[in-house]
């Protein structure tokens, strides 16, 4: 699932998203003056961690003489062609994610996939379609954002489980209850795959959210014990939730990744979104993202504030 | 469509713990549960109160303020908050508040507008009480009872679908799950068994409405047309 699920659960209303869009766009006349804005242009989409990935990117560019804006818009398959176009100049993205994208985009939807567990090799498979499209994904963060596969602490303690393998033994005695998404007993990255790549055995499936509150709220009740969220998700720090371990490399690598159009990019521009993905990790996205879902924080002062602390950009008052 | 008859002609959606009886029994264990339940809270308070005919500021404003009353809110709220949880039982609850205002509104005007002059000429007979309520009231509230039953019901038997959102059954995992894979076919296929449900419902409760009224208040009708 990961960012795929979450990305093709909203298919069907994709579609009208696009078309509603695309009619704002023309609308307004903003197809030909780039989004009706000066300086680079940032686009995101509409959930939390993109938002919160704009408004660091945006702080960086700033901080190294370019000005930017952040315009907030649906899906990637409404900013990835404004990208194309040069409407947009940067956008954070998804490492597997966008180089599958890009993958059915150029190769046709069946083309076999070319996104991996291996960071490298997703690089490598990614970049020449990207460049294919007058785009360049510049350096991948530690950070993803993937399925992971939770538990309670007192369940991982109970029963010694830190890896899925682990709990792929200990399922063949207790069949296992996951909650996800409705799609996940079909998705491969989610229950086929754990029953592949893990051999673990289920004993029910509950149809929930994808990664979301009541998946969460389904694991504190102990209604299910094995519940689908995402790694970065600020659910798993504030519940201290055990993610169980991928050993196994079931998830493919969906590390953060700033995305530009190659007319716009200029090597002060390269150098500022690398050195954020420098130093952003996963434990960075997921006490991130609990600022702004948790406790309601305000996506640019938790950026500015992360900023300051890793020392990409001054601290306050200097 | 060709998809859709393949569907329901398929075995293999016609067993099993995802199979049509199942999800069917399920969207009907729901519904009987939420409206026996609510059926005894409100159908005893709005007799109560039409026969003291008191409180119809509480029955119809009930009534009205538990109709705007969001069903898929109460839902989340029930399935978040521990001591209920995600499962069929968040649904229950939230069905049971949401079959509420027609019944009470319904069994409070049916008791309290039975016509005066019947009521004078049960009293002239010695009737007072529980036997004025037993043998005047309720037979004469029957119908609008039974119509606030049969218009709950019909609603709690198509929103029961909601279970499916909070990890509970019935009919709706179709659709929630059709949405989900992107598979139309099982989405509307669910949405057809959902619909052709409440329209059964409201057939066979239509039936029983007019079993269960009086046969007096009938030739009352009658009478009326008659000269009408």
């Amino acid at each position: 699932m990961t960012r795929r699920t979450s990305r093709s659960k909203t298919r069907a209303i994709r579609s009208a998203a696009t078309a509603f869009f695309a009619v704002l766009i023309a609308g307004f006349g903003l197809s030909a003056c780039g989004f009706g804005s000066s300086g680079t242009l940032i686009g995101t989409t509409n959930f939390t961690e993109s938002r919160i990935l704009g408004q660091i990117y945006s702080l960086a560019l700033d901080n190294a003489g370019i000005e930017t804006t952040v315009k907030e818009l649906t899906t990637s398959e409404i900013v990835i062609p404004a990208l194309e176009k040069n409407q947009l100049q940067v956008m954070p993205n998804y490492l597997a994610t966008f180089t599958e994208y890009l993958n059915l985009n150029i190769n046709g939807p069946q083309a076999p996939a070319l996104a991996s567990s291996s960071v490298e090799k997703t690089l490598a498979a990614g970049q020449p379609l990207a460049q294919e499209k007058g785009l360049t994904i510049l350096t991948p963060a530690a950070a993803q954002d993937q399925n992971a596969f939770a538990v309670t602490p007192e369940f991982a303690k109970k029963n010694n489980l830190a890896t899925l393998s682990q709990l792929g033994v200990w399922s063949q005695s207790n069949p296992v209850n996951l909650g996800a998404g409705p799609d996940c007993p079909t998705r491969p990255f989610c229950q086929p795959g754990l029953e592949e790549t893990y051999n673990i055995k289920f004993n029910s499936f509950t149809a929930l959210d994808t990664g979301g509150p009541l998946t969460v709220q389904a694991l504190l009740q102990n209604k299910i014990n094995l519940g689908l969220v995402f790694s970065s998700s600020g659910f798993i720090a504030a519940y201290d939730l055990v993610v169980l371990d991928d050993d196994k490399n079931l998830q493919a690598a969906d590390n953060v990744i700033p995305v530009v159009n190659n007319e716009a990019s200029t090597p002060q521009m390269v150098a500022a979104l690398n050195g954020v993905s420098a130093k952003l990790t996963t434990q960075d996205l997921q006490e991130l993202n609990a600022k702004v879902d948790l406790q309601r924080q305000d996506p640019l002062d938790v950026a500015r504030d992360w900023l300051q602390s890793e020392g990409l950009i001054p601290p306050p008052n200097s | 469509m060709m998809a859709l008859w393949d569907w329901f002609t398929d075995p293999a959606n016609w067993t099993g713990s995802n199979g049509i009886p199942v999800r069917f029994a399920q969207q009907m264990g729901i519904t009987l549960i939420a409206m026996a339940i609510a059926m005894v809270i409100a159908l005893p308070l709005g007799v109560y109160l039409g026969h003291k005919g008191k409180g119809g500021f509480l029955a119809i404003n009930v009534g009205n303020v538990g109709r705007a009353v969001p069903t898929f809110g109460l839902l989340m709220i029930f399935a978040a908050w521990a001591p209920i949880g995600v499962g069929n039982l968040a649904a229950i609850i939230a069905l049971i508040i949401f079959a509420i205002p027609p019944l009470l509104t319904n069994a409070y005007i049916g008791v309290r507008d039975v016509d005066e002059e019947v009521r004078g000429a049960a009293r002239g007979m010695g009737f007072s009480g529980l036997l004025m309520l037993r043998k005047v009231e309720l037979p004469n509230a029957v119908p609008l009872i039974a119509a606030g039953i049969r218009t709950s019901t019909v609603q709690v038997v198509a929103t029961a679908s909601l279970a499916a959102l909070v990890g509970g059954g019935g009919l709706g995992v179709y659709v929630v799950e059709g949405f989900a894979i992107q598979d139309d076919t099982l989405l509307i296929a669910g949405a057809i068994l959902t619909a052709v449900l409440a329209i059964s419902v409201d057939l066979v409760l239509a039936l029983i409405q007019r079993r269960v009224t009086p046969r007096g208040l009938t030739l009352e009708q009658a009478a009326i047309e008659e000269m009408a």
